[in-house]
Formats: C-alpha cells, structure tokens, sequence
C-alpha cells in the first residue's frame, strides 16, 4: 500500500507520498530570490539550513504561484532525493493508504507535472513525485 | 558555514540586504570621489540582477579586489558594516535555484522579523566585471 499524503492549494488538490515528508509546519515566511523561477522562487530557513521553496501552484493547471510575501498555512518538508525541499500548501490532510493498482498514470492531465493519478474520496487527484519533479526543474534550469 | 563567517559590508536593496565580505572591499569611495578621466563603474545591482532601494542614496563606489587586481562597483543606499557569527550563514542550495542572481550568492542570513541578507560571493562579481559583463 502506498501512502498519500492530500495537499490543498487553491482549488487544486494533490496527492504526495507520505514516505518522502519529513515534517508538516505551520505558515513560514520564505524569502524570495531575485530572478527565480516561479517553481522556485525561495528559500526558508528548515534546522540550521535554507531549503528551497517549491511552489506547486505555480506548476498548476489553473496557476495559482505564490507572491513574494504570502505565505501559505502549511509547510510541507520533503525529502527528494538527496535534498530538502519546501512546499507551502494552504490545507494537508490525513494521510490515506491507497493500492498500487488504484494508482496509474496521468488520464485527466490533471497537472503538468503529474507523476501519477489516484482516486481519493472518489475524487481525481494528481500525484506529485517531488523528486521528480525537482529532477525536471533541475534540468530545465541548466538547458 | 564558518569559512563564510567574518565581517561584512551590507548594502540594502528591495525587500533584502546584500553583504560583500569586507576582505574583498578595498576601497569606499564617494561618486564624486572617483576619478571623472576612469570608466564608469557599473551598477552592483544590475551585475546582480536585483532591484535597489527605491530612491537611495547616497551613491558610492566600492573598490573591489582580489589576487588578479582591482574593479570598481558603485551602490546606492546607507552602507553598514556588520559581524556575522559562524553558524549565522547558511549556504543557498544554488544547484536547484535558477536566475542570473542566484549565480552570485554565496549563502543567506535568516533571522526573524528581519530582511533576508544575501552574501555575495566578491569573487564572482569581480570575474564578471573583467569579464565586461
């Protein structure tokens, strides 16, 4: 059984593995980096480091980024790959086992960057591989 | 981070501060100060990417220097010098941060309540400016 941890951002819902949170904070202030990516657009202080600021809305189908200074009700930390990353979220919700076979790829294209597809609730939700994902923003970066 | 550590000359800029490593600033002069017959010297900002402070002043021009010799910067905004302790500076992931900016950052002081200072890396800027970019 997989573990899928439902964030809220906007309108938008996703699904992250729960496996790869490390820690779900309150709202945390970012700081913006000049000529970032919207993807990217920050960094936060996370024990004794700054991690980036991933912005899922900002990656969503109806767009929602972050604007310098808001800061989002929740904070997800996850882990992707050999680094730290931080996802503001306005809602997370609890975490819900989910089969593999209730998992498949993207039918609705959902999101952009959807890994995957899930039902929850009866609901289509887009599943975020975030390593992935940061994989992707890495190489768009360097092209 | 305690390589990073030491004293730093901090010029504000738009919703956060730069710090230049004292050790790489050899000189601080006033505008009027530099030499009318030398080039200009370009704008920290612009090498950087990054916006100024709407309307400061005053303007100075900073004398960088490295091994390879000597460029000239100018800034605009009140000029501080601050100690960072060690342990303060925390390296940016830049690997994962895009934007011409991001090239210059060597680290970033978070403190709450405060504008985010950003340490430029001196070496980084000085290649650039003899490099004409």
């Amino acid at each position: 059984m997989a573990s899928l941890l439902p964030v809220q951002i906007k309108d938008h819902w996703f699904a992250i593995d729960a496996s790869a949170v490390r820690e779900i904070l309150g709202p945390r202030p970012w700081a913006v980096i000049p000529g970032a990516s919207s993807e990217i657009p920050g960094v936060l202080g996370w024990k004794g480091r700054a991690i980036v600021v991933v912005d899922l809305g900002a990656m969503a189908a109806r767009p929602a980024p972050l604007v310098e200074g808001e800061v989002r009700a929740r904070t997800l930390v996850v882990e992707a790959g050999a680094c730290f990353v931080a996802i503001p979220v306005d809602a997370a919700r609890e975490a819900k086992s989910v089969s593999p076979e209730r998992i498949h790829a993207p039918q609705l294209a959902l999101e952009k960057f959807a890994s995957a597809e899930t039902e929850l609730d009866g609901i289509p939700i887009a599943v975020v591989d975030v390593a992935a994902l940061i994989e992707t923003l890495k190489g768009a970066q360097k092209g | 981070m305690n390589a990073l550590a030491g004293t730093f000359l901090i010029i504000p800029a738009r919703g956060w501060s730069l710090a230049l490593p004292a050790s790489a600033v050899r000189r601080v002069l006033s505008e009027h100060e530099w030499p009318e017959e030398a080039p200009a010297p370009a704008d920290l900002d612009e090498t950087l990417g990054v916006e100024p402070d709407v309307g400061a002043t005053p303007r100075r021009v900073l004398v960088l220097g490295d091994s390879s010799g000597e460029v000239a910067v100018r800034v605009r905004g009140a000029l501080s010098m601050r100690e960072v302790d060690p342990g303060r500076i925390w390296p940016l992931p830049i690997g994962l941060l895009g934007g011409r900016t991001a090239g210059f950052l060597e680290g970033i002081v978070l403190e709450d309540g405060a504008k985010p200072v950003f340490v430029i890396d001196a070496r980084r800027v000085t290649e650039r400016r003899r490099s004409g970019g």
